[in-house]
């Protein structure tokens, strides 16, 4: 049998149905964004993990300009190494008939029979290349996905500056691809950035790499350091033109992977910790006054004879109860959350079988940090029971006292009307719930704020990278470094208007014990196409034997202005060097040098090269000149400003659309949690002074007002600093990015706060309307007759 | 006739009973030194005005609030030395409350409201036995909102008596109510006493209630003015006020 003080809950529940769902909809986001960002996280940790294990991901990289093969077995020799796999790898392009710029990537080889022994590909579709078959292929799926490919269908690409024609075998991940994109922004995006896989016969005389290799992967033995490993590789392929290994920890994709974690755990973290805050506070409110409203009832249970624990207990469980709505509807939303996050990943990260999965030790924390926060906010109502004297109870609650602060008869006051006058002293009484409330308007206001700012960012990166920045029409990337005099050819090419050099060469930097590798550039003397900005915008040009760092690489190498570095650079002669900081750039992506090109040359001990041409064109020649070009020899790739724009918008409002939503939802969640909460309490409260005033003669409109206007008070109190913390929120969550990738400035768009105050108020409002609704509906002859 | 109370030993006695609230200007002193003994199935209803401290002794008797000064006794039971849990089970296990305000829960019906209590008693009368006692049997399945105050008030009723408590206490249980439906609780109470025999005591500022009474005690100013037995019991039917 139910007992009566269950059935109690259940009525009293029910009879607060919309206190009870709005504050459940509150934990239920908390608990939905804990659970997806945590089970994404989780999902990508653990199908990474997986793919890594079976399909072999190296722990060392190297690349270098070409070693024979017979030097493998030397390599299996070093200290740590426990396996080594060579392999043939080169640039490649791929002309497709939907892009004006052809897409660039590299192509890898496999051995001529069976599976690579590390970073083996996993062929989603079709099968491998068939052993002596020079023609055919396996291409990256997120490559294929964006351009329809299948197995069976014929591509033309660029090898090695030789044409030929392909035939798609199959559709492949690698773990080295699980982010495929290139590290340059002019080339980002699934269509822009192929990877291909040929066996290695077919592949070496393309690449002119018979009989030797430029590229390997490295098992470490067991324990061992990677660090000494890419030292000892370093020193046995200097003399090959290696350009430094790397660890999985520098590997870009690796380390994108890793990035993303990272943020889902700051968000897994921050975000729901806002709302069951929020809902802790509004659990509070509604139960502080539940329990003052049934005065009459905890003291008539208590006189005759139920304990305060069983009382207490009993609005404890309708806590429970309540935060069990929320759990579970947070569980199906956090697994639809779950769902729709990893199916966006699936677009970034290329891992086979990536699940949803929400193991039971998530959700038991979900559930547990929740309950916690319910009874966090139970806390004050349960003492207040305890401390009910069941004599005192009995008789009606006096009138609140009003008159002994200093608010309650402030001169001010005077000058005010009569409701004005109400709602001051009202708030006045309870500062902490004032604050609270406000707090709670905060939170939904900075989660607006944050949310968008982070599009605001945008736009100014746009202005930065491809106005200030690049100002080239297309960039052609050579495979490698040619005279500069080679490339006049590019000047005779019909609607070319200007031509400028670059050369880029792989370094490693010193300063002291710390060491970090970078590319140095250097720029010719009046080059002005490509340009280096400081954190204002303003131009910075490389003056003779100094050398400009990219900010975060200055602090990596803890160098001044006027300190001194020494430069090593990882190619041809492997130069050693002492430059001087001249200064510090604040471009958004990567970390790198710049230089002139003069003491480039003279860091390399080498003549004038160039591998990179930045080309002014005329727009309606451009579509031409990029055809032209893709066929020339040693070109390695080109990229068009206009069209890296175009992907750069499109991309940027995909994201924002579904982004906008959820933090709509999510604010208003709060917002109006928060709003009718604190309306209904403070409806119920004063429900028979509001009917008074009714009686009095005071108008609808009159007494909502007084209602209604307290919670204007919170809202407006709440905005600002919701306004503050969002851009603090907004900062924490930017420095969350790994600086060494990319660093977006925060902007923070006029706009955007109107924007985060404006929905704050339509959530508010909105809430407002529904008690408004009751208001006009006060019976006014029941409620006076009616003893509190 | 010969005066029952020296015959027998009390259930509930009062000696010497002080209750002071607040300090200094503020201070009120709502008992001042009262004595007074409760014997088994009496009725009797304490007379005052408001302010007397009726309704504070009261209290005190029922386990409700603790003395400033003096003894409370509950057969061999010394309630001013009792912590808040034995407090709480003396009034589950032996006292029965009746409020002026009824103070049900709105949202149990008539015979849940009765089962709160008698979920905690040890041989309670079932509800809906309770309820037929004060002539509510047809109305178990109603709620507090759709009772008039005197089906309300015997509903309280009801509950109080379904645990078969050793004392009645009833706080002004008919202040709410009109004179006719106030004639009908009389009745309820009256009843109660004589078929449960239980002590019953009445607190109410309304004289003529006490023709009722086995024994009727004032009381001003915080002090007990007069204590008389009435030989002549009248029938709550016959009370007019």
């Amino acid at each position: 049998m139910v007992s009566p003080l269950d059935r109690k809950l259940l009525r009293d529940l029910a009879a607060l149905k919309g206190q009870v769902l709005t504050i459940a909809l509150v934990v239920a986001f908390g608990v939905a964004v804990y659970l997806s960002f945590g089970s994404a996280r989780h999902s990508l940790l653990q199908g990474t993990d997986d793919f890594y294990r079976a399909q072999r991901f190296s722990d060392v990289f190297a690349e270098l300009e070409r070693a024979p093969d017979s030097l493998r077995p030397r390599l299996e020799q070093l200290p740590g190494v426990a396996r080594v796999e060579t392999r043939t790898t080169a640039t490649v392009l791929v002309a497709m008939a939907t892009m004006v710029e052809p897409a660039v990537g590299r192509i890898h080889s496999i051995p001529d029979h069976g599976e690579a022994e590390l970073d083996a590909p996993f062929v989603l579709e079709g099968r491998m290349p068939e052993a002596g078959r020079d023609d055919e292929v396996l291409v990256n799926d997120a490559f294929a996905e964006s351009h329809r490919l299948h197995a069976g269908d014929r591509i033309t690409a660029i090898i090695g500056g030789t044409q030929r024609a392909l035939r798609i075998t199959g559709l492949a991940t690698a773990p080295n691809y699980l982010v495929a994109m290139s590290v340059e922004l002019s080339s980002m995006g699934n269509e822009r950035f192929v990877a291909m896989w040929m066996r290695r016969s077919a592949l070496a005389p393309l690449a002119r790499l018979e009989g030797a290799f430029n590229d390997l992967g490295v098992r470490l033995q067991r324990g061992a350091s990677a660090r000494a490993t890419q030292d000892a590789l370093d020193r046995e392929l200097a003399r090959y033109g290696a350009r430094g290994a790397r660890s999985r920890a520098e590997h870009p994709s690796h380390r994108t992977l890793l990035q993303e974690m990272q943020q889902l755990e700051g968000s897994a973290t921050v975000l729901p910790a806002m709302f069951l805050g929020v809902a802790a506070f509004l659990v509070n409110v509604v139960l502080a006054r539940l329990v003052r409203m049934q005065r009459g009832q905890v003291a008539m249970l208590k006189a005759v004879g139920y304990s305060d624990r069983r009382i207490a207990l009993h609005y404890l469980e309708m806590v429970v109860v309540i935060v069990a709505v929320g759990v579970v509807a947070g569980t199906l939303l956090g697994r639809q959350m779950a769902e729709w996050y990893i199916g966006l990943y699936r677009e970034f990260f290329r891992i086979p079988n990536l699940s949803v999965r929400i193991d039971a030790s998530l959700l038991a924390q979900a559930a547990a940090l929740s309950f916690g926060s319910g009874i966090v906010g139970t806390i004050a109502a349960v003492r207040g029971v305890a401390k009910l004297a069941p004599a005192e109870a009995m008789q009606p609650e006096p009138p609140a006292k009003y008159g002994d602060r200093a608010l309650d008869r402030a001169a001010t006051l005077g000058a005010l009307g009569p409701s004005a006058r109400m709602i001051a002293r009202e708030l006045s009484r309870r500062p902490l719930r004032l604050a609270l409330s406000s707090l709670g308007i905060a939170m939904a206001t900075a989660i607006l704020l944050a949310g968008r700012s982070m599009f605001d960012a945008l736009p100014a990166l746009e202005r930065l990278i491809f106005h200030d920045m690049m100002r080239e029409s297309l960039a052609v990337r050579l495979t490698r470094p040619v005279a500069p005099s080679d490339l006049s050819v590019l000047r005779t090419i019909p609607g070319v208007f200007r031509v400028e050099t670059q050369r880029t060469v792989p370094v490693r930097m010193r300063h002291g014990a710390r060491s970090k590798d970078a590319s140095l550039v250097g720029h010719p003397a009046g080059a002005d196409l490509r340009r280096v900005l400081d954190a204002r915008g303003r131009e910075l040009r490389p003056v003779r034997g100094a050398v400009l760092l990219t900010r975060p690489l200055g602090t990596i190498l803890g160098v001044r202005i006027g300190d001194a570095i020494t430069v090593e650079v990882l190619e041809g002669e492997r130069r050693t060097r002492s430059l001087t900081v001249g200064g510090f750039t604040d471009e958004p992506f990567g970390i790198q040098g710049h230089m002139q090109l003069d003491d480039l040359y003279e860091a390399l001990g080498q003549g004038p090269s160039v591998d990179m041409a930045l080309l002014v064109v005329d727009p309606r020649e451009e579509s031409n000149v990029i055809r032209r070009v893709v066929l020339m020899p040693g070109v390695g790739g080109v990229s068009s400003s206009r069209a890296a724009l175009e992907r750069f918008r499109s991309q940027s409002g995909k994201s924002m659309g579904a982004t906008g939503l959820i933090l709509v939802l999510f604010a208003g969640s709060i917002a109006a949690g928060v709003v009718y909460n604190n309306a209904r309490v403070a409806l119920a409260m004063r429900e028979r002074d509001l009917a008074t005033l009714r009686v009095l003669g005071m108008s609808r409109a009159d007494v909502s007002g007084i209602l209604l206007g307290e919670m204007a008070v919170q809202v407006a109190i709440g905005i600002p600093p919701g306004l503050w913390l969002g851009k603090l929120l907004a900062n924490a969550a930017m420095s969350t990015t790994d600086p060494e990738m990319y660093r977006l400035p925060l902007t923070v768009e006029p706009f955007t706060y109107v924007y985060a105050s404006v929905v704050t108020v339509i959530a508010a409002l909105l809430s407002a309307l529904v008690v408004r609704r009751r208001i006009d509906q006060l019976d006014l002859v029941s409620v006076l007759k009616t003893r509190e | 006739m010969i005066d029952t109370s020296e015959l027998r030993t009390p259930v509930l006695r009062a000696e010497g009973v002080w209750k002071v609230y607040g300090e200094g200007d503020a201070e009120v002193r709502a008992l001042r030194g009262v004595d007074l003994s409760l014997f088994a199935g009496e009725f009797i209803v304490l007379l005052g005005a408001s302010g007397s401290g009726k309704s504070t002794l009261l209290n005190i008797l029922g386990g409700l609030d603790v003395p400033s000064a003096g003894r409370v006794t509950y057969r061999d039971q010394d309630l001013t030395e009792a912590r808040d849990d034995q407090l709480t089970r003396y009034r589950r296990e032996h006292v029965g409350f009746v409020f002026q305000f009824y103070n049900l829960i709105p949202s149990l019906t008539a015979r849940e409201n009765v089962a709160l209590v008698t979920e905690l008693a040890d041989d309670p009368l079932e509800p809906d036995e309770a309820l037929a006692l004060v002539g509510l049997g047809q109305r178990a399945e109603h709620f507090p909102s759709e009772l008039s105050g005197g089906e309300q008030q015997r509903v309280a009723i009801a509950r109080a008596v379904a645990k078969r408590p050793d004392l009645l206490l009833c706080d002004e249980p008919t202040g709410a109510l009109d004179c006719a439906t106030g004639r009908l609780v009389l009745t309820v109470l009256d009843r109660v006493n004589r078929e449960l025999g239980t002590t019953t005591a009445i607190i109410t500022h309304n004289a003529p209630i006490a023709a009722m009474a086995h024994r009727v005690v004032s009381m001003a100013d915080g002090t007990i003015t007069s204590d008389r037995p009435n030989a002549d019991r009248a029938s709550p039917e016959t009370l007019r006020w």
